[in-house]
């Protein structure tokens, strides 16, 4: 496939990680730059203005969300793309909560990060098996449960019917394509349904996701 | 059985609520313990009158809005004064004891609920001022040697054995009233140097097993030359690690779904190479469905591994309340259900065959070279 060359900047406290995901992220993808910390990365992504943070989700000092919260505002074509390898789910919630697009492992192949990241630039969202499985376990049930002050919205704190089956594809690691051939759908309706999913995950009032989160480990 | 606390009625109360607050914790007719009481109250005299008020004040208020004095008022006045009335034509020159032995139970009495009062809401008030919590136990105890000394002095003139006893049970109690928490906070300390070791001992057994375990597989996998088993060995502890940390399970095993599926998975790794990813979002304790789900899951992983030649093999298993179900799918060479062989034992009998005898059911969807799909599903009843 075609795709535009992306500015991308990778920001892991891990240099030999850095490196390694440098090498594999083939020509459409151009490193922009590096960070380790919060405090290195929040006047990269200003300075450079990439199209993609590569981000994990917890730094030395401060987790995603801390290098999300400063820049989101001021830069809404900074897309965020949550990267880690076995972090907390209360981290990942946090930064995805507060503006990422999505979530993949490290343990994703290549090819496959590639793809996110064209994904992510171009406004999608992208979920891995784990968060997609994360949340459709977190919006099972009644939503009744949610924090007695919040409101119940029906409509974000619940998934549709064809949302549920996009997530549960995922989970079983189906590929966006391969969902749209399965559901006869087209792959632009599955990425429709999956950035609905992401927002009703940023904006929910289920307090559901942070006791799962906070009693269960993501991989 | 474990009677309620007893606690001042709130809602129908007349003076203090003692009563009504009794009634309710004994599951007795209010007006039958009112009746009671004031019978006591007649009897006894003036000792009565003090008890009540020893009770008004060592029973906690129950929460909840209090019927306001004004719509109380009439009854309760009217009712005291009929109590009092009867007291004075009948008990009073009858059992009443002297002023000089009521004083200093009075004093005493006074003396223990204040004491009481103190120890009661020492637990819930953290911040109070220190100089407060001091003043208060002071004039408890400034009271109860009043009264104790009030009461030997007169004691000789009126001594009374009953009154003697009592006295002596008032301050006894109040002593310990005194005593108790300071035994109650050194009962606290000695709770949380018991915790400390325990976390001590967690510690070191932490470092023991991370020793063990993944030290020495670190020491192996540095002088590994073969890559691949390198990988399947950093594979294979890291699963070790994750469910003994995440799930408490010692190596071999498992406790729940999870557990068992992570077992299979890292076999499965090792004896065909394959990347197995494992997405298990809820998990449940292995009973026996989901023992043989997992066993099933298993089956379906090796006949992956070893069938479709495929990189890698995604699972997902999640745990409802009504139903478990665990998909192994993978995107290899695939081949046509109807036409596997009848003695192919792995998919009709261990996959099919056992997940019917749970009372679920697997379906494999494969067409050739479109990968193939297993589904299992397990209706489970709510325990």
């Amino acid at each position: 496939m075609a795709y535009p060359l992306r500015k991308v900047v990778i920001v892991d406290d891990h240099e030999i990680f850095r490196a390694g995901l440098r090498a594999g992220l083939g020509p459409t993808v151009q490193v922009v730059g590096e960070a380790g910390t919060v405090e290195e990365a929040v006047p990269l992504v200003r300075a450079e203005d990439p199209d993609v943070v590569l981000l994990d989700v917890h730094l030395p000092d401060g987790g995603g969300d801390a290098v999300i919260a400063p820049v989101h505002a001021e830069r809404p074509g900074v897309r965020f793309l949550a990267l880690s390898v076995s972090d907390s789910p209360e981290d990942v919630l946090a930064t995805i909560r507060s503006g990422a697009r999505g979530y993949v492992t490290k343990s994703i192949t290549a090819e496959e990060l590639v793809e996110a990241i064209h994904r992510v630039a171009d406004g999608d969202a992208v979920f891995s098996p784990w968060l997609a499985g994360f949340v459709l376990d977190a919006f099972s049930g009644s939503p009744a449960s949610a924090a007695p002050a919040a409101r119940i919205d029906p409509e974000l704190d619940s998934l549709t019917a064809r949302e549920h089956e996009v997530l549960l594809l995922i989970a079983r690691g189906y590929t966006y394509k391969e969902i749209a051939a399965r559901l006869h759908l087209s792959v632009k309706t599955i990425e429709t349904h999956v950035s609905s999913v992401l927002r009703k995950l940023q904006l929910t009032n289920r307090n559901e996701l942070t006791r799962w989160a906070a009693q269960r480990r993501m991989i | 059985m474990r009677l309620p606390p007893l606690r001042r009625a709130a809602a129908d109360r007349l003076v203090f609520g003692v009563c009504a607050g009794i009634a309710r914790g004994l599951g007795a007719s209010v007006l039958l313990v009112r009746l009671a009481c004031a019978a006591i109250l007649v009897i006894t005299g003036g000792v009565g009158v003090i008890a009540y008020g020893a009770l008004g004040l060592l029973m906690p208020a129950e929460p909840g809005p209090v019927v306001p004095w004004t719509e109380r008022s009439v009854p309760t006045l009217v009712l005291l004064v009929a109590l009092g009335a009867v007291m004075y034509a009948f008990g009073l020159q009858v059992v009443t004891p002297p002023l000089g032995v009521l004083i200093p139970v009075a004093l005493l009495t006074a003396g223990v609920a204040l004491v009481w009062r103190e120890v009661m809401s020492a637990g819930e008030a953290e911040g109070r001022p220190r100089t407060a919590e001091l003043l208060r136990v002071g004039a408890g105890l400034a009271l109860l040697v009043g009264g104790a000394i009030s009461f030997l002095t007169d004691s000789n003139k009126l001594a009374g054995l009953s009154s003697a006893l009592i006295a002596a049970a008032v301050v006894a109690a109040g002593l310990g009233l005194i005593v108790g928490p300071r035994l109650a906070q050194a009962r606290a300390e000695a709770e949380e140097e018991r915790r400390l070791r325990i976390r001590a001992d967690e510690r070191a057994e932490v470092a023991a097993r991370l020793h063990d375990s993944v030290l020495q597989t670190l020491a192996l996998i540095q002088r590994e030359e073969d890559p691949r088993r390198a990988q399947s060995l950093a594979r294979r502890q890291e699963r070790e690690l994750r469910g003994w940390l995440y799930r408490g399970e010692a190596p071999g095993e498992a406790a729940t779904l999870a557990g068992a599926l992570a077992t299979a998975t890292a076999e499965v790794e090792e004896h065909y190479g394959v990347e197995v990813d494992l997405v298990q979002p809820s998990d449940g304790a292995l009973d026996e469905g989901l023992a043989a789900l997992a066993a099933a899951a298993r089956e379906a992983m090796v006949n992956a591994g070893r069938h479709a030649g495929a990189e890698k093999i995604s699972v997902v298993a999640r745990v409802a309340d009504d139903e478990a179900s665990v998909f192994v799918r993978d995107s290899g060479r695939g081949f046509d259900p109807a036409r596997v062989d009848q003695d192919r034992r792995g998919l009709r009998e261990s996959i099919v065959g056992r997940m019917e005898r749970a009372g679920g059911r697997a379906t494999v969807v494969s067409a050739p070279g479109a990968g193939t799909e297993v589904e299992l599903v397990l209706p489970r009843v709510a325990s």
